[in-house]
């Protein structure tokens, strides 16, 4: 090989067309590639220094022989890999070897051996799913599979071997092949203004072929193209983008998917539930994007290695690592700063550490209101992560996550929630066929309510213990390759509340009520099967027990009658660990895709699951200090069935991708609340609750554009969910007894998402949020209690508050993006809520003074623009 | 860039004073009128009564107070040993009197039973009649507080004195029951005149100085001696105050009514707020008819008053540790009543 040859894979995606005249000779090959591309669906990967030695052809040129055309009689070549990919690469590569071989100079003994590998991203540490090894000597590619692993036979010898990516720079290697290979390379990013296409996570028409329904990707790098709020990229706020999937409003906790409540979203962080994804009231979430690797969304077809949840699963995972070098990253905000470091601290040991801290006082002492001068508020999280690969086949990796919350509005009351999560994961490959991942995760949750009015100074405290097992299981062999199967044990522990006075002078009599404690199980297998070309199924069963723990004191009521406190009758009380209620349930999840013609398929699906937890809140919205409850003798778990249709189809070569998707969930035991429930200190919760049943049902529409200067994606939903509360007793019937929307039934949705990038530094990106306003419960008419107006409410939820809209825009200038630079950063300036529509939140009436006629007021949480600006940077 | 720092800084905190509350027309498309009840039977015959009436259309803030009698054919109290008062409509008002007042008796429990001319029967759940508890005193205390005070145009955040005025009682110890305080005043304010003969000496009746319902439950102080804030006044001007507090105690029950509509009307629709619903008392039908819906609650009471003058600037003498500071008194020409126009010129009883 006498001269080296670096090939720069530039994946071409452009929207807009060329003057030809003009062009350079690069813009020529672009836009004759994308032509090219947009014909077959063939990507063609060249080294942009080889582009002089290739013919030019006519512009008008647009037969499918394009690449013979612009090769012939030229030093070049190309091989097609998969047909997904065409290298054009000199010739000499190819001939030489074949000259050797030729010349018996090829392997003595004639063997083959296997090279396999990993490719990992440096700017995001992660590893890359999709990205391609190709050898021209050889004429062969292979594509890194979904945990950005590849393999490949290769006879014995030497060879050339290029790693590419989309977006990475194209890295060379010599690989001498004499025996079994293992590899690990690592792609950087790439610095040419073509290359702006985000790194594509899986398949490039996974999104068709696979028989995932409503599962939705969000890598970290998609999540910085959102215009920032308060300065910070955010998980949450992208999940918020997807169709089927709302909020009541800035400032609530959690979101809402396909009509299910906060507390039907199984939210993890490496494998463990967080109970409060958000800090500041929603405004951030709990994930730092420096942390962060991907997020993935299940809202249809849950995977039955999931469970315990009716409505989704966000599955977050943090990144490992650099094993190679130290790179730290961070940036810095008004409102909050973060750092971040990582590297290699042996050859199998790397760690990643962030941290992040919010400081909006030193804003809001600043403005002249006497509440806020009194106010503060602040958040601090951190997240740890050490990765260990004990050999070739065993590896450890411990996530830790720490945050807390203060806030105090006003000089009296103060809350203050924190997280404490940690998870410890061994993955290891036994023989050949079989992998598991084996995860004991601890997740802590509490709150405290601080009351500082003497003499009744008091704080009221809860807390969540969770204890998790789960080891997971995958076959890789060829019968029964993608079976899966596990269990899980979890468990439970809810402080239900406790008050205790906080000076020596408060009359606060010290209140607890009793805790509950219960051991949740399961076991799953999953199995995909391909019946023919077309059809393909995915088959998952899950099995979930349920068991309530004592030590428990549990009331008997007078039978015949509502649950009052005056009417229990008796107490049965259980010894610590003593089973006191028992629940189980098969939970089927199938999936079914057929294909319609190369790029289109039909898929559907039915799933049920079932729901052992339940978050008690009967305020606007949820809240960091709502209440979780486990199941009970009064409390029965929360079941659903979803049943969901769905077409899909991808356009011009995958680059657009289209689903419409229709659902029905049916909801059985949904926990409602009774008018004037009190669920805080409530030794008798069950006599607030009441038991329901409900439905909801929608469609939604999705058109995304990967790739190009501008990209982004087009959502609707239309959804309805209903609840209704029947029982023989008035005292607990809701809306007498009729169907009634949820808080968060918004039937409309749309969602708009743009980036554009027109300069190599520059990109701008826009998003656009509407949906029809939340019901809201209004004045029926007014009555006199010894001088005190009351409203006098109608029915639960009949009205609504107007509709919602909200654009944001943000541009973002990056710094030095050379390779070789060590450090690079990058400045973004975001606007939320562009045109200052004060959104209501709620609506609510409120008298002047004691003994005049409420007034109806508007709630607007952010009723103004908010700028922001954000210095980001990277250092190695 | 820390004058692009600065000028974010700015712009962002406008979300605090943007992130706004603000009065809007809400259509509200249904009206319903319900049955009403607002009884209450205590040891004060004047303040025993019941109302009985159907509730009237919502207006934002428009008091509409055209409220209808109900008709009945019997309305009377009794207790658990079937002892009755009868009431008695007055014409023309919603007020139902007691036609033989009996004195009530602390400890016995009372139920409310009336019946509509169309038929239909109500009655309410008995509830114990609390003992009567008398103040002990009234005392003071000075204290600072933030204010945002308009300032040339401006608003800018100033501290202001105060004086927090307690009720002190001693709790009698006999079960679990609510208190309710009532706090009016009568405020004494100076203006300043060029003429010799100026009334410049106002006497104006603040209606409740504490701003909303007063209510506590005696939960955690039962057999003990116990202070509670019952209102505040500024200590911007120097003129003395009549506080006038009428103290009630009412039973658990109604407590609980009470302090959900207290939660109703400090709701301000955020996060930490209930979600609106329709409050419901101890009011029963006797048909058990699900789409009868009575309002209200029947409440029994044991009441007693308390009156003290207090000195503003003996107050102010008292704390001189504290930033006072003093309004201007307004500038009149003959009387005070040109500015404080509620106000009367004449000494009213606790001055003279």
């Amino acid at each position: 090989m006498k001269k080296i040859l670096t090939i720069l894979f530039l994946i071409v995606i452009n929207g807009f067309a060329f003057a030809q005249n003009e062009q350079s000779q690069v813009e020529f090959f672009k836009d004759l590639v994308y032509r090219y591309e947009s014909k077959t669906g063939i990507r063609v990967l060249f080294h942009t220094n080889d582009l002089s030695g290739l013919n030019k052809i006519s512009y008008s040129d647009n037969s499918d022989d394009i690449l013979d055309k612009i090769i012939a009689n030229t030093q070049f070549s190309y091989f097609i890999i998969g047909n997904k990919y065409a290298v054009i690469y000199p010739k000499r590569l190819r001939e030489d070897y074949q000259k050797r071989r030729t010349n018996g100079t090829k392997s003595k003994s004639g063997q083959a051996h296997k090279v396999t590998g990993i490719i990992r991203d440096n700017e995001s540490k992660t590893l890359l799913p999709g990205a391609l090894i190709t050898i021209p000597e050889l004429e062969l590619g292979e594509q890194a599979d979904e945990k950005g692993e590849f393999s490949a036979t290769l006879p014995e010898g030497t060879y050339i071997a290029y790693f590419s990516s989309l977006g990475k720079e194209t890295d060379r290697k010599i690989i001498r092949v004499y025996q079994d290979l293992k590899l690990d390379v690592t792609l950087f990013e790439s610095t040419s203004e073509l290359e702006m296409v985000t790194v594509t996570d899986r398949a490039i028409d996974y999104n068709v072929k696979s028989t995932s329904m409503g599962l939705n990707r969000v890598s970290i790098e998609e999540l910085k193209l959102l215009p920032p709020l308060l300065g910070e990229v955010d998980v949450m706020k992208g999940m918020l983008m997807l169709p089927g999937v709302t909020t009541v409003g800035e400032g609530a906790s959690g979101f809402n998917v396909r009509g299910g409540g906060v507390d039907q979203n199984l939210i993890l962080m490496d494998g463990v539930p967080v109970f409060n994804p958000s800090h500041m009231f929603g405004f951030f979430s709990i994930f730092n994007q420096d942390a962060i690797k991907e997020a993935d969304l299940f809202k249809g077809d849950i995977p039955a290695k999931y469970g315990g949840r009716l409505s989704s699963v966000l599955d977050v995972k943090t990144k490992s690592g650099n094993p190679k070098k130290w790179v730290g990253e961070g940036g810095i905000g008004l409102l909050s700063s973060r750092l971040g470091i990582n590297g290699p601290i042996s050859k199998n040991t790397q760690i990643m550490t962030t941290g992040r801290y919010a400081y909006p006082d030193w804003i809001m002492h600043r403005i002249p209101n006497a509440q806020l001068k009194v106010s503060s508020t602040y958040f601090y999280d951190v997240n740890f992560r050490i990765d260990h690969q004990l050999n070739d086949k065993n590896g450890l990796s411990l996530s830790l996550y720490k945050s807390q919350d203060y806030f105090r509005f006003g000089s009296d009351t103060a809350y203050t929630w924190q997280s404490d999560l940690a998870s410890l994961k061994w993955n290891s490959i036994w023989g050949e066929n079989l992998a598991s991942d084996l995860t004991l995760g601890y997740s802590g949750y509490k709150y405290s309510v601080l009351g500082e009015i003497p003499p009744l100074d008091f704080e009221l405290l809860s807390d969540i213990q969770y204890l998790g097992l789960h080891h997971d299981f995958e076959w890789f062999g060829e019968k029964f390759e993608g079976f899966e199967f596990g269990y899980q044990v979890n468990q439970y522990l809810m402080g239900m509340g406790e008050l205790n006075p906080i000076s020596q002078n408060s009359l606060v009599i010290p209140r607890s009520i009793q805790s509950e404690r219960a051991i949740e199980s399961g076991i799953f297998a999953q199995y995909p099967i391909k019946i023919n070309n077309e059809l393909e199924a995915q088959l998952g069963l899950r099995y979930s027990g349920f068991f309530a723990l004592g030590q428990r004191d549990v009331y008997k009521y007078e039978e015949g009658a509502a649950r009052e406190i005056e009417r229990i009758q008796d107490t049965i009380s259980y010894r610590k660990g003593e089973v006191y209620q028992r629940y189980s349930g098969w939970e089927p999840r199938v999936a079914l895709r057929y294909n319609v013609g190369e790029n289109g398929s039909l898929k559907a699906s039915i799933n049920r699951s079932i729901q052992y937890l339940h978050l008690l809140s009967n305020n606007f919205a949820s809240a960091p200090v709502d209440l979780w409850k486990l199941s009970d003798n009064y409390v029965k778990p929360q079941e659903s069935w979803q049943y969901a249709l769905g077409a899909y189809r991808n356009f011009d070569h995958d680059r657009i991708e289209t689903s419409f998707e229709v659902y029905y969930k049916d909801f059985q035991s949904l926990l409602e609340y009774r008018d004037g429930a009190q669920l805080i200190l409530n030794p008798a919760l069950e006599t607030s609750l009441v038991m329901g049943r409900g439905h909801a049902y929608g469609g939604e529409l999705l058109v995304k554009k990967k790739s190009g200067k501008l990209n982004g994606w087009v959502s609707y939903a239309f959804s309805r969910t209903m609840r209704i509360i029947e029982s023989e007793f008035e005292e607990e019937v809701v809306n007498q007894g009729n169907y009634f929307p949820a808080n968060w039934d918004q039937p409309h949705d749309l969602n708009v998402l743009l980036n554009y990038k027109p300069l190599r530094r520059v990109s701008f990106s826009a998003t656009f949020n509407y949906r029809t306003g939340r019901p809201i419960t209004l004045p029926s008419s007014i009555y006199n209690i010894d001088g005190s107006i009351v409203v006098d409410y109608q029915e639960r939820n009949q009205a609504r508050i107007p509709d919602y809209h909200r654009l944001d825009l943000g541009v973002t200038f990056d710094g030095n993006q050379k390779r070789e630079s060590h450090y690079k950063s990058n400045i973004t300036i975001a606007f939320y809520n562009v045109y200052a529509r004060r959104n209501p939140f709620s609506w609510f009436f409120q008298p002047d003074m004691a003994g005049s006629v409420p007034r109806s007021y508007r709630l607007a949480v952010i009723g103004t623009i908010i700028p922001s600006i954000t210095y980001n940077f990277t250092f190695r | 860039m820390r004058k692009v720092v600065l000028i974010f800084a700015l712009l962002f905190a406008s979300i605090f004073v943007n992130s706004c509350i603000d009065e809007v027309v809400i259509p509200i498309s249904e009206f319903s009128s319900q049955l009403v009840v607002d009884g209450w039977y205590g040891n004060l015959p004047e303040n025993t009564r019941i109302r009985l009436y159907y509730s009237e259309m919502y207006q934002s803030g428009v008091l509409n107070p055209g409220y209808r009698q109900a008709n009945v054919t019997s309305l009377y109290i009794q207790d658990l040993n079937g002892q009755r008062m009868n009431f008695v409509p007055i014409p023309n008002s919603i007020d139902f009197v007691p036609q033989n007042y009996i004195d009530p008796v602390p400890g016995m429990s009372y139920q409310l039973v009336f019946q509509l001319t169309n038929g239909e029967s109500f009655s309410s759940d008995f509830e114990v009649m609390p003992p009567t508890v008398v103040l002990d005193s009234i005392s003071e205390t000075a204290f600072e507080r933030l204010e945002v005070i308009m300032s040339t145009g401006v608003n800018i955040t100033q501290t202001r004195t105060f004086v927090n005025i307690f009720a002190n009682f001693t709790d009698p110890g006999i079960g679990d029951f609510g208190y309710m305080f009532m706090t009016s005043g009568i405020s004494e304010d100076f203006t300043f005149s060029e003429n010799d003969n100026c009334a410049c000496t106002c006497y104006t009746r603040v209606p409740n100085i504490f701003n909303r319902m007063n209510l506590l439950s005696n939960e955690v102080f039962q057999n003990k001696s116990y202070q509670h804030s019952i209102g505040s006044i500024p200590l911007s001007s120097l003129g003395r105050f009549a506080v006038e507090t009428s103290v009630r105690t009412i039973s658990d029950n109604n407590l609980r009514y009470l302090m959900k509509i207290d939660e109703q009307q400090k709701n301000t629709g955020s996060i930490f707020d209930t979600a609106p619903f329709r409050i419901k008392g101890n009011i029963r039908t006797q048909t058990n008819s699900r789409n009868t819906i009575v309002l209200g609650n029947f409440f029994v009471f044991q009441e007693s008053n308390f009156e003290k003058l207090i000195s503003r600037s003996e107050i102010r003498a008292a704390s001189l540790d504290l930033e006072h500071k003093l309004d201007t008194p307004p500038l009149v020409g003959g009387t005070c009543t040109e500015f404080y126009r509620d106000a009367t010129t004449v000494p009213p009883t606790p001055f003279r």
